[in-house]
């Protein structure tokens, strides 16, 4: 047993007792343990002592607080004018910080926002806690996934079999309605749902009765935003769709208010009847509120009896689910959900987000903390005067916590201005909710990351000023190498250099690949062509009129624009061959060659047809003749088989035609003879001469001539395909931004760096200079260990960027790009002539300096 | 009067130090208050007395030299001062005269009897 009193208790007391009064105390409280320990035993003893302890803690005995003597006004004044002070006095010090404060503080905004958005949406239901989904388990090509949906026939079984549930009800995503305004379609797609759906959500219904719909099939409900876009000053209610159905009421649009996204709504008996069994389950939903005091673990209990139960009856079904329940809360950051009934962000994207912004936050903070030291030299001596002139450390503490907060406050509102210049960008760009940020409690939260990230970068460096003693100015020998941790910031920096490297490289690929996409060969002659609103009635007759206006050379009708459009697929078979093959495919007139104008390998084109035919002709691509294993001699007349139509090969194109260059695409495709009016998609007119404008006049009046109402609509398709790609530059916009961030941030380490070294050597570059040495040499000489770090980093980034590239973004878009050494080489050397240019611009003013003022002191 | 009044507590310290004579120092005097006047107090209820006595001036205090049995940390030995004796003979005074002036037999019901 130990006999001693206790030691916690003993380093307690000396914590809080006056220092005058402390050895006699302890000693008494001792001597009476001790005494107490022959009388009474150890543990009445210890007992005793940690009481005796604890009833120290009086006014008397407790130390004298000073600490209080921080906050006073005066000298939180003082610190604050010393601190815009020194912020005027060092200027590219100041802007560097300032910057690197705002690069970080701009991307933590945009990753809170998304964070608070996504767990902002759906709040306003009632008993949020107890709505649950029911999400499937199910193999899927050897891989198990979570699929949101569930089956068609679930809900039944569910209702019957499955108590615990208050309500339950049944969400279909695959309503398709149209208005016709102006003679132009607008499309609204949207959900199907039971009468329970607006007793377990509640949206907010802006006018009308939401329980019409269910009184007749063929009612709906459109949004708010559709209702003003399709009905400006009209009252939207009793509207008619193109299929019939009749507007019944106008609900809020759930864009940022909840994870379920329609443009419209019905009634789920309107349902196509074939839909419902037990195969189906794309895009259909089942949603239930549990019932107060059912633990959700015991429906889960239930759910899985019922799915095995389920299986046993179906066992020639190969697809095993199993059903389970999902918690509605911050559903969009779930885990890998497929079928997803609006968007998701999955836990995957919201770790590499926040990694990425973590590792940036810290890297500015690493650097300011760098650069802070780095000045460490200038600073000693008024740190070093106000410690002799009385100051205590706190207040040093606090003069330096201020100066950083200064910093970050000023990074923070240039931040705050690049982030709501640019959100409103994103939040066009990006499907997920993603709020504005008028609600000043998140501005709150972003002003209290400012502080907190200010606090943690200047903790650092205050705390070491702190510790400066004045003897040690005035002491010759001490003053170098104190600025300990060098290996650590020379790994930091490094790690630095070689994050951007990386970016840089990656970033000057996707610029490449972008601009190598946009003059990849589309198989087409794309310049000069119009596209023309029309009607599936009133193409042929158009184009017939059209053709009559000398700038035009031809006009078609195709099942949707090449190029431009995204591909629509279908399948064929030959005969005698096992496998079917998935091909991308364009319906198109006898007219596709003279518009278009694609080369042929073989064959002819599309002759115009007559009557019904037991063959539709079709062109088909190499890569598809290639696949069927068909060889060119016997291409021309063979016939494949699709679903309901065969198809024989009338010519092979000489380079496949394009769908959206975005997209990886199938090389597999073939163009379908058909006519304007069956297949109606769109009306492209090639024009030709040069009175453009002219021509436009004239297929505008004989476009009025056909149509007596509606509005004349007509683009270029060059202008159709460059908003294709505005996608893809918002893209490259979001992560140019991000990239130059860390680029900026690991140019300022560097700038930092270079500042220390250059700084800590003036003496030695004096009498270098005394010695002889040109300023060429001294500037070599500090730029050693820059060169040194880049050369590192170039070495360990190349590769990463490399394999990053044919990994990643490669594997993604149609033509990848062929990396050549030169591209490589090119982000390199962007980002080392930067880095020198800063380094050099920095190490060249100590370089210059005239030996004599350097040396004058010694 | 500020800085002269003697509370009861305060007294019994006075007294109990006088009585230890040379060895008064914090431990012997909270042992002797538990064993003379039955009273169990805390060391650091002792030390606030202590220091406000020491505060009027009633008691001087001095560090005593390196103890090997306490660790080597020294006692605080104290002494009643003139003023400590004076205040402690007012306080007995002022109880003896107003002792005198209570009739006996309110003081003792069974006198006489």
């Amino acid at each position: 047993m130990n006999k001693q009193p206790s030691k916690f208790f003993t380093k307690l007391f000396k914590r809080f007792c006056n220092d005058a009064f402390y050895e006699e105390l302890q000693g008494d409280l001792e001597e009476r343990f001790y005494l107490n320990l022959e009388n009474t035993g150890a543990n009445r003893a210890k007992a005793a002592y940690r009481k005796e302890v604890i009833k120290m803690i009086r006014p008397s005995v407790l130390k004298s607080m000073k600490t209080s003597k921080i906050f006073r006004l005066s000298l939180f004044k003082i610190h604050w004018t010393l601190s815009i002070r020194s912020l005027k006095r060092n200027k590219v010090f100041s802007l560097v910080t300032t910057l690197g404060f705002a690069a970080a503080i701009s991307i933590s905004l945009f990753l809170i926002n998304l964070i608070y958005s996504g767990y902002s949406v759906d709040q306003q239901h009632e008993s949020l806690d107890r709505i649950h989904r029911i999400a499937t388990r199910a193999v899927d090509n050897g891989e198990t996934k979570v699929f949101a949906s569930t089956p068609f026939n679930l809900k039944e079984r569910v209702v019957e079999e499955v108590p615990g549930f208050e309500l339950i009800t049944h969400i279909n995503r695959t309503l398709s309605i149209s208005f016709e305004r102006n003679d132009y379609p607008i499309n609204l797609n949207g959900i199907y749902v039971d009468e329970n759906f607006f007793k377990v959500f509640n949206f907010s219904i802006i006018s009308g009765n939401a329980f019409d719909i269910f009184k007749d099939v063929n009612s709906i409900i459109i949004t708010q935003e559709y209702a003003k876009r399709l009905f400006k000053g009209q009252n939207p209610i009793g509207q008619m769709t193109n299929g019939g159905q009749v507007v019944r009421a106008v609900i809020e649009s759930p864009k940022n208010k909840s994870h379920i996204q329609f443009e419209a709504i019905g009634n789920i008996g309107a349902l196509d009847i074939s839909l419902q069994n037990w195969d189906y389950k794309a895009r259909n939903y089942l949603y239930g509120r549990i019932s107060e005091n059912v633990n959700r673990k015991v429906l889960d209990a239930r759910l899985t009896s019922l799915s095995n139960s389920i299986k046993k009856e179906r066992e020639q079904g190969q697809v095993n689910n199993d059903f389970f329940l999902q918690p509605i809360t911050a559903l969009i950051f779930k885990d890998g959900v497929f079928n997803e009934i609006g968007s998701s962000v999955g836990r995957e994207g919201l770790i590499i987000f926040s990694s990425l912004t973590i590792l940036l936050v810290a890297m500015a903070c690493f650097n300011y903390t760098n650069l802070s030291l780095a000045r460490a030299l200038q600073r000693t001596k008024e740190v070093g005067i106000r410690k002799v002139a009385g100051s205590t450390p706190v207040q040093i503490i606090s003069q330096f916590l201020i100066e950083t907060f200064l910093f970050s406050s000023l990074g923070f509102l240039i931040g705050l201005g690049v982030y709501v210049y640019y959100s409103g960008q994103i939040a066009n760009l990006i499907p997920f909710p993603f709020l504005e940020i008028s609600d000043y409690q998140i501005i709150l939260v972003f002003a209290g990351f400012a502080i907190i990230t200010s606090l943690i970068a200047g903790i650092f460096p205050a705390l070491f000023f702190s510790r400066i003693s004045p003897l040690s100015l005035f002491n010759k020998q001490s003053s170098n190498g104190r600025l300990s941790l060098k290996g650590l910031r020379k790994l930091l920096v490094g790690s630095q250099v070689t994050v951007s490297m990386f970016c840089v490289i990656l970033l000057s690929l996707v610029i490449d690949q972008n601009k190598s996409l946009r003059n990849a060969p589309t198989g087409i002659q794309s310049d000069q062509l119009l596209i023309v609103n029309s009607t599936p009635e009133t193409a042929s007759i158009l184009i017939r009129e059209f053709e009559k206006i000398p700038g035009v050379s031809s006009g078609t009708v195709v099942s949707s624009t090449p190029v431009v459009d995204f591909p629509s697929s279908l399948s064929v078979i030959k005969k005698g061959m096992p496998d079917s093959l998935s091909t991308r495919f364009i319906k198109a007139d006898e007219n596709f060659d003279n518009v278009f104008q694609p080369k042929l390998r073989l064959g002819r084109f599309f002759e115009p047809q007559m009557g019904e035919q037991a063959y539709r002709d079709i062109i088909v691509s190499h890569a598809l003749l290639q696949k069927m294993e068909i060889s060119e001699n016997e291409a021309l007349g063979t016939v494949l088989n699709g679903k309901t139509l065969d198809y024989r090969i009338v010519g092979v194109l000489q380079q496949t035609i394009s769908a959206n260059p975005l997209i990886k695409q199938n090389e597999s495709f073939m163009l379908i003879s058909s006519s304007p009016q069956m297949d109606y998609g769109r009306l492209v007119l090639k024009l030709e001469g040069k009175n453009l404008d002219n021509t436009l006049n004239q297929i505008q009046a004989v476009w009025e001539g056909v149509f007596t109402r509606g509005n004349f609509q007509a683009s270029f398709f060059d202008t159709e395909l460059e908003s294709t790609y505005n996608i893809m530059i918002t893209g490259i916009r979001i992560i140019t931004f991000i990239g130059s961030c860390i680029i900026l941030i690991s140019i300022l380490g560097q700038l930092g760096m270079a500042l220390f070294n250059a700084q800590s050597r003036v003496k030695e570059i004096g009498i270098r200079k005394v010695m002889g040495a040109a300023i060429s040499s001294i500037t070599r000489l500090i730029l050693k260990s820059t060169t040194n770090t880049i050369a590192l980093a170039a070495i360990i980034a190349t590769p990463a960027a490399y394999f990053a590239f044919v990994n990643v973004v490669a594997p993604e878009v149609r033509t990848p790009l062929t990396v050549t050494p030169w591209l490589l080489l090119k982000g390199v050397l962007v980002l080392t002539i930067l880095i020198l240019g800063v380094v050099i611009s920095q190490t060249w003013r100590v370089a210059t300096l005239n030996p004599t003022k350097s040396l004058r002191n010694e | 009067m500020k800085g002269t009044h003697l509370g009861e507590f305060q007294e019994v310290v006075l007294l109990v130090i006088l009585s230890l004579d040379d060895n008064a120092y914090g431990v012997t005097i909270k042992h002797e208050i538990m064993e003379k006047v039955n009273r169990g107090i805390s060391r650091g209820a002792l030390h606030t007395a202590l220091s406000r006595l020491e505060e009027k001036g009633f008691i001087s205090s001095e560090q005593g030299d390196a103890n090997e049995d306490r660790g080597g940390r020294r006692k605080r030995y104290y002494t009643v001062t003139n003023h400590g004796i004076k205040a402690l003979h007012g306080a007995k005074n002022l109880r003896d005269e107003l002792w005198s002036q209570i009739p006996r037999l309110k003081l003792y019901p069974d006198y006489g009897r």
